[in-house]
């Protein structure tokens, strides 16, 4: 369940984000407020001590108290600011309200006396509640005036502010979770979708369709091109072993085939000694050409499962090609051509049973498949750090579009699928593979002036430069 | 009854001759590739022919595709390595009556060969009987009035082509074209040669006359005279 675990990665990192932003911003906006709340009880409570240092422009004590009386009534229900005004000079009090519940010498004593015509803001405890007050010196007398209020109210009001922006900013958290699980479902269903339509590919079946191009989000579609290319190469590949196991059984059974209605024919009637033998080595070489397609395909299996040659000693082709020829000569005196060969030095390196096998096959397919009678030329020479190896026959020429498919496995130019010539079809694939393994490459010219070649270059050996 | 081989493979086509000849009485011509294996089905009345797939110059199916388009209607089992079911489905489809892959059981070749020719004329049965006389097509044996009667191979395929279009008069050329392949030698009065033979050796008294002469035409082979 990989995609579910990526919405939770995605959800958590997502929820986790928004929760840090809402936090940083509440705060701030907590802090913002807080302080602008303070500010404006502050200024409040300069404005009022403002207003009691006006009224208590007199000396006479009667007519301060009131003047406060008006300004700051003690008997009112609703006050809630703290009001003290005395004179510093004898203590006596002008004006307090609440009468009395506050401790005026500790609270004072708690805090710094501001200087003359000066006042300061400071806070403190009274009566189980917080308190902001103001200290005001008018100066000029002895006078002292402090205003204060219960922080109470603001601070609940605080507290309000917060508990709202807490169910906001976990709301949001909320929502932004939910958004991310909506986007990643729908981000990843193209994926589901082709994921589905995979489902469906087997190596029966490769050809089952792939999503559209119209149901793969842009996003997606160079992943989806890919494997869409990946399944035509396997789909290619697929083919091809297909048809090669179709062709390999047939050559396979064509020898067996006829191995088999040779011996059961022979049974079927008593023979003559002579007729015995006759078919026994007629059975023979049926036997002897399966083996020979089998080692082919062995040989064949073989250098596919590997990529490169495993083996680098020098090898002299020239030598190689001479000692073939020589090897060769009582099938090419029964055919009645004969071998020309212009053999320079030619060193590569690589594996020689490989190398022979596959010089041996192009000599092979040129007896096979030239004219009887006609010349074959076996040439080697050496440029430029490559060795070159021409096989070159007087046969006719070969049709054009035949020539790329000749190097197929079990192709044959007829179409037919029988050995009327006794090849077995792999000699040329088998070739290519050698000369492919030894980092060389192989071609095939034909038309009737010069016959038919086949080219192998290969690299030459750099340690048998010398 | 006379057979085709088209097969390239010039080995398995030889002993499927030489098999079907002595094993089944057949006259059996073999052609080894499409063009001349179409020729010669469409130039010759074959009873049956045997057709390879994979053929230089035209490929069976596309003979046996051809020979059916020419209305030819001569039972064609398909002898091929090709075991694929795309293959034998192709392969019935296009015409073919049997499928048959190699590598084969030639006794199981010639039972196909018996059945498909024994269908082709409209018999199920491998034991065809006329009057007193049974032959055993399968056994390739002869009964007459319960005794076995011994019969030379040209006799036996003489008489057993008869037995199948018994009731039918059969021209000589039929007999000739049916019962001789291009590699036997025959002469001119071979066929009054083996009939009268077949005669003496199938007689069973003046009231069970058995092979008849319509004059002019040919022969036919029944209980009673036409």
């Amino acid at each position: 369940m990989r995609p579910l675990a990526l919405t939770w990665r995605l959800s958590l990192l997502m929820g986790l984000a928004t929760a840090i932003s809402i936090t940083v911003i509440c705060a701030i906006v907590y802090r913002e407020t807080r302080e602008l709340y303070y500010n404006q009880t502050d200024r409040g409570l300069a404005a009022l001590a403002q207003a009691a240092d006006e009224v208590a422009d007199t000396a006479d004590p009667a007519t301060l108290s009131a003047r406060l009386n008006v300004l700051f009534p003690t008997r009112s229900r609703r006050a809630t600011a703290v009001v003290r005004v005395w004179d510093e000079a004898d203590g006596s009090v002008a004006h307090a309200v609440p009468a009395s519940g506050i401790d005026w010498d500790k609270t004072l004593s708690a805090t710094s006396r501001p200087g003359d015509g000066k006042s300061h803001i400071f806070t403190f405890w009274a009566d189980g509640q917080e308190y902001r007050g103001i200290w005001l010196r008018p100066g000029g007398g002895h006078r002292s005036i402090v205003i204060a209020q219960g922080t109470k109210p603001v601070e609940l009001e605080l507290r309000e502010l917060l508990r709202n922006l807490l169910w906001i900013g976990a709301a949001v958290v909320g929502a932004m979770v939910g958004v991310v699980v909506l986007l990643v479902h729908v981000g990843l269903r193209p994926i589901h979708v082709a994921s589905g339509r995979l489902r469906e590919i087997d190596v029966r079946n490769l050809a089952a369709p792939g999503p559209g191009p119209g149901e793969v989000v842009a996003e997606l579609s160079p992943f989806v091109d890919s494997l869409r290319q990946m399944l035509e190469r396997l789909q290619g590949a697929m083919r091809r072993q297909k048809a090669f196991i179709a062709d390999a059984s047939h050559e396979l059974r064509t020898p067996v085939t006829a191995a088999k209605s040779t011996i059961q024919t022979t049974l079927g009637l008593p023979r003559s000694a002579e007729e015995y033998r006759q078919s026994l080595a007629e059975a023979l070489e049926d036997l002897r050409r399966m083996e020979h397609l089998v080692d082919e395909l062995l040989l064949l299996a073989r250098l596919d499962d590997s990529a490169a040659v495993a083996n680098h000693e020098p090898v002299a082709i020239d030598r190689l090609l001479g000692e073939l020829a020589e090897a060769f000569g009582p099938r090419v005196a029964e055919s009645g051509s004969k071998l020309v060969c212009s053999l320079a030095p030619a060193n590569v390196a690589g594996d020689a049973s490989q190398l022979t096998r596959m010089l041996s096959n192009l000599l092979d397919n040129a007896l096979r498949y030239g004219p009887k009678g006609g010349a074959i030329h076996l040439t080697t020479r050496s440029s430029d750090g490559r060795v070159v190896i021409v096989v070159k026959d007087e046969g006719g020429r070969i049709p054009a579009d035949a020539i790329p498919r000749l190097f197929e496995r079990f192709f044959r130019v007829d179409g037919s699928r029988t050995s009327s010539t006794g090849g077995t079809g792999l000699g040329l694939a088998i070739a290519r593979e050698i000369a492919q393994r030894h980092d060389g490459s192989i071609e095939i010219t034909s038309d009737p002036a010069s016959g038919t070649q086949v080219i192998v270059t290969l690299p030459t050996d750099s340690r048998a430069d010398n | 009854m006379r057979v085709l081989v088209i097969e390239d493979e010039a080995r398995v086509a030889r002993n499927v001759a030489r098999f079907l000849r002595e094993q089944a009485s057949y006259a059996v011509d073999v052609s080894g590739d499409g063009e001349d294996g179409l020729h010669m089905a469409a130039t010759n009345p074959y009873d049956l022919i045997i057709l390879d797939l994979m053929l230089p110059k035209i490929d069976g199916w596309t003979l046996l595709r051809r020979l059916r388009e020419a209305e030819n209607d001569t039972p064609v089992l398909v002898l091929t390595a090709r075991d694929a079911t795309e293959d034998i489905v192709r392969g019935l489809e296009e015409g073919g009556d049997d499928y048959l892959t190699k590598p084969f059981e030639m006794l199981v070749l010639a039972a196909r060969c018996k059945a498909l020719i024994r269908r082709a004329h409209g018999r199920a049965a491998p034991l065809l009987r006329v009057g007193p006389l049974e032959i055993n097509t399968s056994a390739r044996k002869v009964m007459l009035l319960g005794k076995p009667v011994l019969l030379h191979a040209m006799e036996y395929r003489l008489l057993e082509y008869l037995a199948m279009r018994a009731g039918e008069t059969v021209s000589k050329t039929d007999l000739l074209e049916h019962l001789y392949d291009f590699g036997t030698e025959n002469f001119s009065n071979v066929i009054e040669v083996y009939i009268s033979s077949l005669r003496r050796k199938l007689d069973a008294g003046p009231t069970h006359k058995l092979i008849h002469t319509v004059r002019g035409v040919g022969y036919m082979l029944a209980e009673v005279p036409p």
